[in-house]
């Protein structure tokens, strides 16, 4: 049985035809034009070397704004992951128990996952506007009114409002993974440690914790994925504001692309890309010892 | 199966998930509360009920909007990109699930770190450019394919490696190969991840919206996102319109989830845990 | 093998019908004529009325082109725009502002826009406004907004009467008179962060106060010999902004408040000013008319000491692309707008009929409406004289507005210092010019 002629290797070719060519080909490119001048204004692109990026370190002198959208970019990511890991096992653990009407309010949960960012983002700048928004009528109208913030506006709350918004749409996501995860762990370890005497955050921390790493593990790697990326969501809450303190670097990169400087906008996305891949080959290291395993 | 008894602990677990339920809830609710009010009255976009039901607000929305031709160029994007992503990633997957050898396996881990890549959107129009796509139905067809192509021979080729391989191996037998292998016994075996893969992929490509912002400039063909932002733009005051246009655009996912919830919810979470 | 050429000519098959299906949807445009045309104008959001709108609904009967207004929230247009243009995707029709400064740095019409200058309606645009939208002396565009007398303080007359206020000739008594509304609970001056380039207006629409104190500053930051952030009264401008917002005499919601909020705010006293243009005291009077707008008044802006009104070249003016297939049907456009009757009708319902002169002088002038307030204000100006005002003077400083504004809101918040954003906005300048290769900065 010739492996070779019945698993024919060209039936990869389309799939590995249009990845490469739109996917792979442009970030490869990308890195090229980085060391360059390209721009909208003129077709001759002549090669400049680090310059692009010294200058999305230092300009002029002085530190460049372009580090500020980087370290929100991150700000962002470790945020928003951090808050759906925690929330999202909290609510996996919740539903665990045989509540009533468990698989209801996991579909529930779940649901912001199918909505587009745009259109969740349009909903929460209505919700989050500091007069007239939804968020702060009901917080006024339970008596928290010192809880009522300016949201998107306020430089101090900008960023933990969009991520906010981020783990409402998210956290179901992350909340399933965790609860399939459960599943599979064999209720005899809780048995065998129930008759140890053991109690709930002694079995938290020693059997479910331990047994959930694989799937946190994923957990974090997806929503840091998502996180770099981050476009939409930052583009229709804020648009980086108020000022600049909520760019990040896809949006930085629309920016820069609108003003046709496009060898810094495709040095933003370089160090994206740079940086990503590296997650990337941690991300296959992981899969490639589960597919030993099994 | 454990008796449920009903103690404090459970109660109180029923009581925070209405609490988290209805958090997920509210905005939506939100939503569809504003979209039959008039104008007026939704500028404060508020949960009070409104007056009278207006209805009409839809039709007004399908007409000013341009919702008729968006939603068809949603449809066209979504069906292009589905059909074409299922036929080239289940043929990658297949193959690669099936045959380890070492080139395989390079193509292999080349396609899944692209779940990780970003896209580099200023060097992507260049090469739009140059292959004539840009601003091409086609062209952004082709774009939420390549988009999900990763993600897709991931779950497929994981599927495929709990397919025995001894059926593979009996239809050899009798004298199938290749293409043959592939569509009459491996392919009808492999419906549960097909459906999960169509549904995951229909989503993609409705809710999109950063691709077209870059690569589709004629209003002609935008899709439903990039419709909903412009007359989000236009309308920006008048709630009651862009709430109507919201829920207009988010109905087929809605629906498509509301069918196919297990699907979903299964294809997403077994590359994260297998069991 | 035979199975792979099989399989190659299915999937190529598949692509193709796909592709022919789109452009399929392109050629059938084309073969059904005149009719059924749809024509894309892009545009922001205050730059089109309602009366574009009917005049559109009138061209579209007698033609059958219609018109698909592409409209963007003011603060993202620009950006949206010029990412199309970047990509030479452009719509048929888009706005954007014009000034000759602007135009050549910003726009690039010679290869950008359709040349227009042997089109009917040009021979009639007001000279002013024809060299205005051209470039070495080739017409690109139609514009239809005058020159307005600038923008001005517009102060709610009541409100001043009632605390014994006068107009401020200079930057103290712009704040003493600030302090004294703060201290009788309204708040001084109306601003809207979120519209991303009202803010901003002041700053640039009193630099002619830095050209007249010293003279030749203009071409100074053209030919790169100077920087705005070695400019004393540049940043000096700047700190006064910041020391408004320090002494709370913007209110609490200038981070939230609209553009389109601000008469409401102002008719209800719950602000006492805004810097909007000049005929914007008549858009109030139309709209609450229980108001003596009769004792309202405007003064121009008083930061750094200035006294002349700033003078506005520029405005939104339609350009046709030049790679479009539509050039005939946008042209037919043009000379529908441009109707002696259908300017009429613009001068009479635009802007809620506060417009009391368009580019073209044949449609009349509407000179008996002026509110005391305007006709003050256009004495003043007589007597102390006008200036250009920086962005259609000095090149570059159009194209950031936005980020400008940005800047402004770190000011404001206190994120920012004066020279740090003179410095910002210099950075961009640089940015700019470099990638256009201007001699000066190379």
């Amino acid at each position: 049985m010739n492996k070779n002629r019945i698993y024919p290797a060209y039936f990869m070719s389309p799939a590995l035809l249009l990845y490469l060519l739109l996917f792979v080909v442009p970030g490869i490119v990308g890195i090229y034009y980085s060391f360059t001048d390209w721009n909208a204004f003129s077709t001759d692109v002549n090669f400049i070397g680090l310059r692009n990026y010294v200058e999305i370190i230092r300009y002029d002198g002085r530190k460049s704004e372009f580090l500020k959208y980087i370290t929100n970019t991150l700000h962002f990511t470790v945020g928003s992951t951090a808050a759906k890991i925690l929330f999202g096992l909290g609510i996996a653990l919740l539903l665990d128990r045989n509540l009533i009407h468990r698989n209801l309010y996991r579909s529930v949960v779940f649901s912001p996952a199918i909505l587009s960012i745009l259109i969740t983002g349009l909903i929460f700048r209505s919700i989050m506007h500091p007069t007239t928004g939804l968020l702060n009528a009901v917080l006024r109208a339970i008596g928290l009114d010192f809880m009522a913030q300016k949201w998107l506006v306020d430089p101090d709350w900008a960023m933990r409002s969009i991520i906010m918004v981020d783990v409402w749409k998210g956290v179901g996501y992350v909340m399933t993974i965790f609860m399939a995860g459960l599943q599979t762990i064999p209720s005899m370890f809780y048995e065998a440690a129930d008759i140890d005497g053991a109690g709930y955050f002694t079995k938290l921390w020693y059997i479910t914790i331990p047994m959930l790493v694989p799937a946190i593990k994923v957990n974090a790697l997806l929503s840091f994925v998502h996180g770099i990326r981050v476009f939409e969501l930052v583009y229709v809450l804020t648009n980086g504001g108020p000022g600049r303190t909520t760019e990040v670097m896809n949006t930085a990169v629309y920016k820069e692309f609108s003003y046709g400087i496009y060898a810094r906008a495709s040095a933003l996305s370089t160090i994206m890309f740079l940086f990503m891949a590296i997650c990337g080959f941690f991300f296959l290291r992981m899969l490639d010892r589960r597919e030993v395993e099994l | 199966m454990r008796r449920r008894r009903l103690e404090l602990s459970v109660v109180l677990g029923e009581i925070v998930a209405i609490f988290l339920g209805s958090i997920v809830i509210v905005p939506v609710a939100l939503i569809l509360v504003n979209s039959v009010k008039s104008i007026p009255e939704s500028h404060a976009m508020s949960m009070a009920l409104p007056e009278a039901f207006r209805w009409e607000n839809y039709l007004v929305v399908i007409e000013k909007g341009r919702l008729v031709r968006s939603f068809f160029n949603s449809i066209f994007y979504a069906a292009v990109a589905i059909c074409v992503g299922i036929v080239a990633s289940s043929l990658a997957a297949f193959v690669i699930a099936r045959n380890k050898s070492r080139v395989n396996r390079a193509v292999y881990y080349v396609i899944i770190i692209g779940i990780s890549l970003p896209i580099n959107y200023v060097a992507l129009m260049k090469v739009m450019q140059l292959t004539h796509l840009v601003n091409s139905r086609l062209g952004i067809s082709l774009l939420y394919t390549a988009l999900q192509i990763p993600f897709s021979v991931f779950l497929i080729s994981g599927f495929v490696s709990t397919i025995p391989r001894e059926l593979d191996e009996s239809a050899v037998i009798e004298g199938c190969g290749g293409f043959g292998l592939f569509s009459r016994i491996v392919l009808p075996l492999m419906k549960p991840v097909t459906i999960t893969v169509m549904i995951l992929n229909f989503m993609g490509a409705w809710n999109n919206f950063i691709l077209p912002l870059y690569y589709l400039n004629s209003s002609r063909k935008w899709p439903m996102t990039l419709a909903v932002f412009n007359f989000f733009g236009q309308y920006e005051q008048e709630w009651n319109y862009v709430c109507a246009d919201i829920v207009l655009t988010s109905l087929p996912v809605f629906i498509i989830y509301l069918l196919g919830q297990r699907y979903i919810i299964s294809g997403m979470t077994s590359g994260a845990v297998k069991a | 093998m035979k199975r792979a050429l099989l399989f190659l000519i299915v999937t190529v098959a598949a692509i193709s019908v796909v592709g022919a299906a789109g452009r399929a949807d392109q050629g059938s445009a084309e073969e059904r004529g005149r009719r059924d045309v749809t024509l894309p104008l892009s545009s922001s959001q205050g730059w089109i009325f309602d009366v574009d709108k009917d005049i559109a609904d009138m061209f579209a009967e007698e033609s059958g082109i219609t018109i698909d207004w592409q409209i963007s929230p003011d603060d993202q247009y620009v950006d949206i725009l010029r990412v199309k243009l970047n990509a030479k995707e452009a719509p048929d029709i888009f706005m954007l502002q014009s000034s000759t400064v602007n135009m050549a740095t910003e726009l690039d019409p010679v290869n950008n826009c359709v040349d227009l200058t042997n089109e009917e309606w040009v021979s009639r645009l007001d000279p002013g406004i024809r060299e205005d939208s051209s470039l070495n002396g080739r017409v690109y565009g139609l514009r239809l907004w005058r020159i307005s007398l600038g923008s001005a303080y517009t102060y709610n007359g009541q409100v001043f009467d009632r605390l014994g206020l006068e107009e401020p000739g200079s930057y103290d008594e712009f704040k003493a008179l600030c302090e004294e509304l703060k201290n009788a609970g309204i708040v001084p001056i109306y601003q809207c962060i979120p519209a991303g380039w009202h803010h901003v207006v002041p700053l640039f629409n009193t630099c002619q106060r830095i050209e007249q104190l010293r003279p030749g500053t203009y071409e100074a930051l053209n030919n790169n010999e100077i920087k705005l952030a070695e400019i004393p009264e540049f940043v000096e401008l700047l700190g006064q902004f910041k020391e408004f917002a320090d002494r709370g005499y913007y209110g609490d919601e200038y981070l939230s408040n609209s553009y389109e909020g601000a008469a409401k705010a102002i008719v209800e006293e719950r602000y006492a000013m805004v810097f909007n243009n000049s005929g914007w005291i008549r858009e109030v009077a139309t709209n609450y008319p229980e108001v003596d707008v009769e004792e309202w008044g405007m003064f121009q802006s008083p930061w750094i000491d200035n006294r002349l009104a700033g003078v506005s070249t520029g405005g939104p003016t339609k350009f046709i692309y030049k790679e479009s297939d539509l050039i005939e049907e946008a042209k037919a456009y043009f000379d529908f707008i441009t109707r002696l009757e259908n300017l009429e009708l613009y001068l009479e319902k635009a802007n809620d009929g506060n417009f009391t002169q368009i580019t073209f002088p044949e449609a009349g002038a509407k000179t008996a409406d002026m509110l005391p307030g305007e006709k003050q204000f256009v004495d003043f100006t007589q007597e102390h004289g006008m200036g250009n005002i920086m962005q259609n003077g000095v090149k570059y400083i159009n194209p950031q507005w936005f980020d400008v504004g940005k800047d402004l809101e770190l000011l404001f918040l206190g994120e920012m210092t004066p020279l740090e954003v003179a410095q910002s906005i210099d950075r961009r300048r640089r940015d700019q010019a470099l990638a256009l290769k201007d001699p000066a900065w190379m």
